[in-house]
Protein backbone atom coordinates (compact mmCIF):
# COMPACT_ATOMS: atom_id res chain seq x y z
CA UNK A 1 0.00 0.00 0.00
CA UNK A 2 0.83 3.61 -0.41
CA UNK A 3 -0.38 6.83 1.01
CA UNK A 4 -1.00 9.57 -1.33
CA UNK A 5 -2.05 13.17 -0.46
CA UNK A 6 -4.20 15.44 -2.61
CA UNK A 7 -4.85 18.93 -1.38
CA UNK A 8 -6.97 21.72 -2.90
CA UNK A 9 -6.66 25.38 -1.92
CA UNK A 10 -10.26 26.50 -1.52
CA UNK A 11 -8.90 30.36 -2.49
CA UNK A 12 -6.73 29.06 -5.19
CA UNK A 13 -9.80 27.93 -6.87
CA UNK A 14 -12.15 30.66 -6.02
CA UNK A 15 -8.65 32.51 -7.71
CA UNK A 16 -8.68 30.83 -10.49
CA UNK A 17 -12.90 31.08 -11.37
CA UNK A 18 -12.55 34.73 -10.97
CA UNK A 19 -10.44 35.05 -13.57
CA UNK A 20 -11.82 32.24 -15.53
CA UNK A 21 -15.33 34.46 -15.21
CA UNK A 22 -13.97 37.46 -15.65
CA UNK A 23 -11.88 36.30 -18.94
CA UNK A 24 -15.55 34.88 -20.41
CA UNK A 25 -17.91 37.96 -19.02
CA UNK A 26 -15.55 40.03 -21.03
CA UNK A 27 -15.08 38.49 -24.48
CA UNK A 28 -18.89 38.03 -24.60
CA UNK A 29 -19.92 39.88 -27.59
CA UNK A 30 -23.21 40.92 -28.32
CA UNK A 31 -24.56 41.53 -24.65
CA UNK A 32 -23.54 44.34 -22.83
CA UNK A 33 -24.42 43.58 -19.42
CA UNK A 34 -22.37 39.84 -19.93
CA UNK A 35 -19.36 41.23 -17.97
CA UNK A 36 -20.84 42.80 -14.83
CA UNK A 37 -23.19 39.25 -14.94
CA UNK A 38 -20.37 36.90 -15.58
CA UNK A 39 -17.90 37.67 -13.48
CA UNK A 40 -17.60 36.53 -10.16
CA UNK A 41 -16.72 39.42 -7.27
CA UNK A 42 -15.63 38.79 -3.69
CA UNK A 43 -19.26 39.94 -2.54
CA UNK A 44 -20.30 36.29 -4.71
CA UNK A 45 -18.26 33.80 -2.42
CA UNK A 46 -20.73 33.25 -0.34
CA UNK A 47 -22.42 31.53 -3.50
CA UNK A 48 -19.57 29.78 -4.34
CA UNK A 49 -19.38 27.84 -1.21
CA UNK A 50 -21.98 25.59 -1.81
CA UNK A 51 -20.87 24.84 -5.46
CA UNK A 52 -17.15 24.29 -3.73
CA UNK A 53 -18.78 21.71 -1.52
CA UNK A 54 -20.41 19.57 -4.54
CA UNK A 55 -16.88 19.60 -6.34
CA UNK A 56 -15.32 18.36 -3.33
CA UNK A 57 -18.12 15.84 -2.98
CA UNK A 58 -17.85 14.51 -6.40
CA UNK A 59 -14.34 14.11 -5.95
CA UNK A 60 -14.71 12.48 -2.34
CA UNK A 61 -17.50 10.33 -4.19
CA UNK A 62 -14.71 9.61 -6.77
CA UNK A 63 -11.91 8.42 -4.47
CA UNK A 64 -13.83 6.67 -1.81
CA UNK A 65 -12.67 3.24 -1.86
CA UNK A 66 -9.22 4.56 -1.26
CA UNK A 67 -9.43 6.83 1.61
CA UNK A 68 -7.58 6.64 4.41
CA UNK A 69 -8.15 10.09 6.46
CA UNK A 70 -9.48 13.38 5.13
CA UNK A 71 -8.59 16.73 6.59
CA UNK A 72 -11.07 19.34 8.21
CA UNK A 73 -10.32 22.97 7.22
CA UNK A 74 -12.26 24.87 4.26
CA UNK A 75 -9.51 22.95 1.47
CA UNK A 76 -9.85 19.71 -0.19
CA UNK A 77 -7.53 17.60 1.41
CA UNK A 78 -7.69 13.62 1.30
CA UNK A 79 -4.93 10.91 2.00
CA UNK A 80 -5.95 7.85 -0.13
CA UNK A 81 -4.19 4.35 0.94
CA UNK A 82 -3.82 2.65 -2.57
CA UNK A 83 -2.80 -0.44 -3.94
CA UNK A 84 1.25 -1.31 -4.38
CA UNK A 85 0.20 -1.28 -7.68
CA UNK A 86 -0.82 2.49 -8.07
CA UNK A 87 1.67 4.30 -10.18
CA UNK A 88 2.28 7.17 -7.98
CA UNK A 89 4.63 9.11 -10.43
CA UNK A 90 0.98 10.19 -11.19
CA UNK A 91 -0.12 12.04 -8.28
CA UNK A 92 1.11 15.63 -9.70
CA UNK A 93 -1.48 14.85 -12.86
CA UNK A 94 -4.10 13.80 -10.46
CA UNK A 95 -3.57 16.65 -8.67
CA UNK A 96 -3.94 19.61 -11.28
CA UNK A 97 -6.81 17.23 -13.00
CA UNK A 98 -8.59 17.71 -9.26
CA UNK A 99 -8.09 21.18 -8.93
CA UNK A 100 -9.27 22.04 -12.80
CA UNK A 101 -12.36 19.68 -11.77
CA UNK A 102 -13.44 21.89 -9.28
CA UNK A 103 -13.06 25.42 -11.38
CA UNK A 104 -14.67 23.45 -13.73
CA UNK A 105 -17.56 22.55 -11.95
CA UNK A 106 -18.07 25.76 -9.95
CA UNK A 107 -18.26 27.39 -13.25
CA UNK A 108 -20.12 25.56 -14.65
CA UNK A 109 -22.96 25.92 -12.10
CA UNK A 110 -21.93 29.54 -11.80
CA UNK A 111 -22.65 29.94 -15.35
CA UNK A 112 -26.01 28.32 -15.09
CA UNK A 113 -26.84 30.81 -11.82
CA UNK A 114 -25.96 33.56 -14.72
CA UNK A 115 -28.24 31.78 -17.60
CA UNK A 116 -24.34 31.88 -19.55
CA UNK A 117 -24.50 29.91 -22.83
CA UNK A 118 -21.51 28.02 -21.85
CA UNK A 119 -22.92 26.36 -18.90
CA UNK A 120 -23.64 22.53 -20.98
CA UNK A 121 -20.45 22.84 -22.26
CA UNK A 122 -18.40 23.87 -19.25
CA UNK A 123 -19.92 21.18 -17.93
CA UNK A 124 -19.18 18.36 -20.06
CA UNK A 125 -15.48 19.65 -19.74
CA UNK A 126 -15.44 19.28 -15.82
CA UNK A 127 -16.95 15.32 -16.30
CA UNK A 128 -13.97 15.05 -18.77
CA UNK A 129 -11.60 16.42 -16.27
CA UNK A 130 -12.82 13.97 -13.36
CA UNK A 131 -12.99 11.08 -16.24
CA UNK A 132 -9.17 11.53 -16.17
CA UNK A 133 -8.94 11.63 -12.24
CA UNK A 134 -10.69 7.98 -12.29
CA UNK A 135 -8.66 6.65 -15.05
CA UNK A 136 -5.46 7.74 -13.39
CA UNK A 137 -7.15 6.54 -10.05
CA UNK A 138 -7.44 3.29 -11.23
CA UNK A 139 -4.25 2.88 -13.27
CA UNK A 140 -2.24 -0.22 -12.13
CA UNK A 141 1.55 -1.08 -12.89
CA UNK A 142 2.75 -4.28 -14.17
CA UNK A 143 4.14 -6.63 -10.62
CA UNK A 144 7.55 -6.94 -11.05
CA UNK A 145 9.33 -10.49 -11.13
CA UNK A 146 11.50 -12.12 -8.71
CA UNK A 147 14.53 -12.88 -10.84
CA UNK A 148 15.88 -16.37 -9.99
CA UNK A 149 18.13 -18.61 -12.10
CA UNK A 150 18.22 -22.86 -12.07
CA UNK A 151 21.05 -23.24 -9.49
CA UNK B 1 15.07 -52.22 -8.94
CA UNK B 2 14.98 -49.38 -6.48
CA UNK B 3 12.05 -46.74 -7.38
CA UNK B 4 13.11 -43.36 -8.92
CA UNK B 5 13.10 -40.48 -6.56
CA UNK B 6 11.69 -37.38 -8.61
CA UNK B 7 11.29 -33.89 -6.74
CA UNK B 8 9.36 -31.39 -8.13
CA UNK B 9 10.14 -27.53 -6.70
CA UNK B 10 7.88 -24.79 -7.55
CA UNK B 11 8.87 -21.21 -6.03
CA UNK B 12 6.20 -19.34 -4.91
CA UNK B 13 7.48 -16.51 -6.20
CA UNK B 14 7.29 -17.64 -9.68
CA UNK B 15 3.48 -18.80 -9.23
CA UNK B 16 2.78 -15.49 -7.96
CA UNK B 17 4.21 -13.48 -10.74
CA UNK B 18 2.57 -15.79 -13.20
CA UNK B 19 -0.67 -14.81 -11.31
CA UNK B 20 -0.44 -11.02 -11.42
CA UNK B 21 0.97 -10.89 -14.67
CA UNK B 22 -1.63 -13.11 -16.54
CA UNK B 23 -4.77 -11.30 -14.63
CA UNK B 24 -2.33 -7.89 -15.44
CA UNK B 25 -2.54 -8.38 -19.12
CA UNK B 26 -5.69 -9.93 -19.39
CA UNK B 27 -6.87 -6.67 -17.38
CA UNK B 28 -4.74 -4.38 -19.64
CA UNK B 29 -6.68 -6.20 -22.77
CA UNK B 30 -10.10 -5.53 -21.50
CA UNK B 31 -9.64 -1.97 -21.17
CA UNK B 32 -12.14 0.72 -22.22
CA UNK B 33 -13.75 3.76 -22.03
CA UNK B 34 -15.45 3.23 -18.56
CA UNK B 35 -14.69 0.08 -17.16
CA UNK B 36 -11.67 1.52 -15.43
CA UNK B 37 -12.78 0.24 -11.29
CA UNK B 38 -13.35 -3.30 -13.33
CA UNK B 39 -10.46 -3.55 -14.61
CA UNK B 40 -8.16 -2.47 -11.73
CA UNK B 41 -9.92 -5.23 -9.89
CA UNK B 42 -9.05 -8.15 -12.03
CA UNK B 43 -5.43 -7.07 -11.72
CA UNK B 44 -4.18 -8.57 -8.69
CA UNK B 45 -1.24 -7.08 -6.69
CA UNK B 46 0.32 -8.06 -3.83
CA UNK B 47 -1.44 -6.11 -1.24
CA UNK B 48 -2.92 -7.96 1.92
CA UNK B 49 -6.42 -8.79 0.77
CA UNK B 50 -5.33 -9.85 -2.93
CA UNK B 51 -2.20 -11.95 -1.65
CA UNK B 52 -4.43 -13.82 0.80
CA UNK B 53 -7.19 -15.05 -1.50
CA UNK B 54 -4.51 -15.85 -4.16
CA UNK B 55 -2.40 -17.87 -1.32
CA UNK B 56 -5.27 -19.17 -0.57
CA UNK B 57 -5.94 -20.75 -3.94
CA UNK B 58 -2.38 -21.82 -4.43
CA UNK B 59 -2.51 -23.50 -1.29
CA UNK B 60 -5.82 -25.38 -2.08
CA UNK B 61 -4.54 -26.13 -6.01
CA UNK B 62 -1.62 -27.57 -4.47
CA UNK B 63 -3.08 -29.88 -2.38
CA UNK B 64 -5.34 -30.90 -5.11
CA UNK B 65 -2.37 -31.39 -7.71
CA UNK B 66 -0.79 -33.78 -4.86
CA UNK B 67 -4.16 -36.13 -4.95
CA UNK B 68 -3.74 -36.16 -8.71
CA UNK B 69 -0.32 -37.24 -7.82
CA UNK B 70 -1.05 -39.80 -5.21
CA UNK B 71 -0.10 -42.64 -6.50
CA UNK B 72 3.33 -41.64 -6.62
CA UNK B 73 3.67 -39.55 -3.88
CA UNK B 74 4.14 -42.04 -0.58
CA UNK B 75 2.39 -40.03 2.46
CA UNK B 76 3.11 -42.60 5.21
CA UNK B 77 6.76 -42.02 4.88
CA UNK B 78 8.59 -38.27 5.39
CA UNK B 79 9.24 -37.49 1.64
CA UNK B 80 12.58 -36.74 1.83
CA UNK B 81 13.17 -39.69 3.83
CA UNK B 82 13.82 -40.99 0.30
CA UNK B 83 17.22 -42.38 -1.06
CA UNK B 84 18.77 -39.58 -2.77
CA UNK B 85 15.92 -37.43 -2.53
CA UNK B 86 17.49 -33.90 -3.41
CA UNK B 87 14.39 -32.21 -1.68
CA UNK B 88 15.69 -30.51 1.43
CA UNK B 89 12.60 -28.73 2.63
CA UNK B 90 11.90 -29.43 6.60
CA UNK B 91 8.67 -31.96 5.54
CA UNK B 92 7.10 -32.58 8.94
CA UNK B 93 3.48 -32.07 7.91
CA UNK B 94 4.04 -33.59 4.89
CA UNK B 95 4.30 -37.04 6.56
CA UNK B 96 0.87 -37.35 5.64
CA UNK B 97 -0.68 -37.84 9.49
CA UNK B 98 -0.91 -33.93 10.04
CA UNK B 99 -3.72 -31.57 8.66
CA UNK B 100 -4.40 -28.26 9.52
CA UNK B 101 -6.19 -25.06 7.02
CA UNK B 102 -3.48 -23.01 7.86
CA UNK B 103 -2.44 -20.64 4.79
CA UNK B 104 0.44 -21.16 2.93
CA UNK B 105 3.59 -18.85 4.16
CA UNK B 106 4.36 -16.08 1.89
CA UNK B 107 7.45 -15.18 0.74
CA UNK B 108 10.09 -14.90 -2.33
CA UNK B 109 12.34 -18.05 -1.31
CA UNK B 110 8.78 -19.78 -0.34
CA UNK B 111 8.70 -23.19 -2.11
CA UNK B 112 6.13 -25.97 -2.77
CA UNK B 113 7.84 -29.22 -2.80
CA UNK B 114 6.54 -32.85 -4.25
CA UNK B 115 8.40 -35.63 -4.09
CA UNK B 116 7.66 -38.48 -6.02
CA UNK B 117 8.71 -42.17 -5.44
CA UNK B 118 8.51 -43.24 -9.55
CA UNK B 119 8.97 -46.83 -11.16
CA UNK B 120 12.50 -47.69 -11.95
CA UNK B 121 11.88 -47.50 -15.83
CA UNK B 122 10.15 -44.39 -15.61
CA UNK B 123 11.25 -42.11 -18.34
CA UNK B 124 12.87 -39.00 -16.67
CA UNK B 125 13.42 -36.86 -19.60
CA UNK B 126 9.47 -36.06 -18.62
CA UNK B 127 10.12 -34.56 -15.04
CA UNK B 128 10.37 -31.17 -17.08
CA UNK B 129 7.20 -31.08 -18.07
CA UNK B 130 5.47 -32.41 -15.16
CA UNK B 131 7.35 -29.27 -13.29
CA UNK B 132 5.88 -27.01 -16.13
CA UNK B 133 2.55 -28.57 -16.08
CA UNK B 134 1.92 -28.69 -11.73
CA UNK B 135 3.11 -24.74 -12.40
CA UNK B 136 0.48 -24.52 -15.00
CA UNK B 137 -2.11 -26.05 -12.91
CA UNK B 138 -1.33 -24.27 -10.15
CA UNK B 139 -1.76 -20.81 -12.17
CA UNK B 140 -4.53 -21.64 -14.13
CA UNK B 141 -6.52 -22.90 -10.87
CA UNK B 142 -5.77 -19.69 -8.90
CA UNK B 143 -6.34 -17.29 -12.32
CA UNK B 144 -9.24 -19.50 -12.49
CA UNK B 145 -10.50 -18.57 -8.67
CA UNK B 146 -9.13 -15.18 -8.99
CA UNK B 147 -11.63 -14.39 -11.70
CA UNK B 148 -14.47 -16.28 -10.45
CA UNK B 149 -14.44 -13.05 -7.74
CA UNK B 150 -13.38 -10.50 -10.56
CA UNK B 151 -14.13 -11.31 -13.99
CA UNK B 152 -16.45 -14.10 -14.13
CA UNK B 153 -16.35 -14.28 -17.74
CA UNK B 154 -12.95 -15.19 -17.95
CA UNK B 155 -12.99 -18.25 -15.46
CA UNK B 156 -14.48 -20.70 -17.07
CA UNK B 157 -11.50 -21.14 -19.53
CA UNK B 158 -8.60 -21.07 -16.85
CA UNK B 159 -10.38 -24.07 -15.14
CA UNK B 160 -10.58 -25.87 -18.38
CA UNK B 161 -7.06 -25.21 -19.39
CA UNK B 162 -6.09 -26.60 -15.37
CA UNK B 163 -7.93 -29.80 -16.09
CA UNK B 164 -5.98 -30.28 -19.72
CA UNK B 165 -2.92 -29.27 -17.34
CA UNK B 166 -3.66 -33.00 -15.10
CA UNK B 167 -4.42 -34.69 -18.41
CA UNK B 168 -0.46 -33.43 -19.43
CA UNK B 169 0.94 -34.63 -16.04
CA UNK B 170 -0.54 -38.10 -16.08
CA UNK B 171 0.70 -38.53 -19.28
CA UNK B 172 3.99 -37.56 -18.63
CA UNK B 173 3.93 -39.62 -15.10
CA UNK B 174 3.13 -43.01 -17.45
CA UNK B 175 6.24 -42.61 -19.68
CA UNK B 176 8.20 -45.61 -19.36
CA UNK B 177 11.95 -46.57 -20.96
CA UNK B 178 12.46 -49.91 -23.11
CA UNK B 179 13.76 -52.34 -20.97
CA UNK B 180 17.08 -53.26 -21.66
CA UNK B 181 18.85 -56.45 -22.30
CA UNK B 182 20.82 -57.81 -19.74
CA UNK B 183 24.20 -58.69 -21.26
CA UNK B 184 25.46 -61.82 -20.60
Amino acid sequence: MSEVRFQISQADVYEEVKKTSSYSGAKTQGDDGAYERIFVKDADEEMLNRFWDEACNSLTDLVKPFVSSTGTGSDFDVTLSMPSTFDVNLQPSMQRSMFSFCVLSIVSSWYDFVQDTKTEQTAKDAQAVLNDVRMKLYYRKPMKRVSRSRS
Amino acid sequence: MAKKPVTITLYLSELKYDVHNKTYLTGRSRQGDDNFELVAAMQSNDDEEDVNQLLRSIGNSFNRLKTELAEYIIEDECQCCLPDCSCDSACDSECGNEGDNIQIEDGDDEVLTICLKMPSNYNTATTGTISQECHQYIVNMTVAEWFNITNKDDSKEYYQMAAANVGVIRKALSKRLRPKRAEV
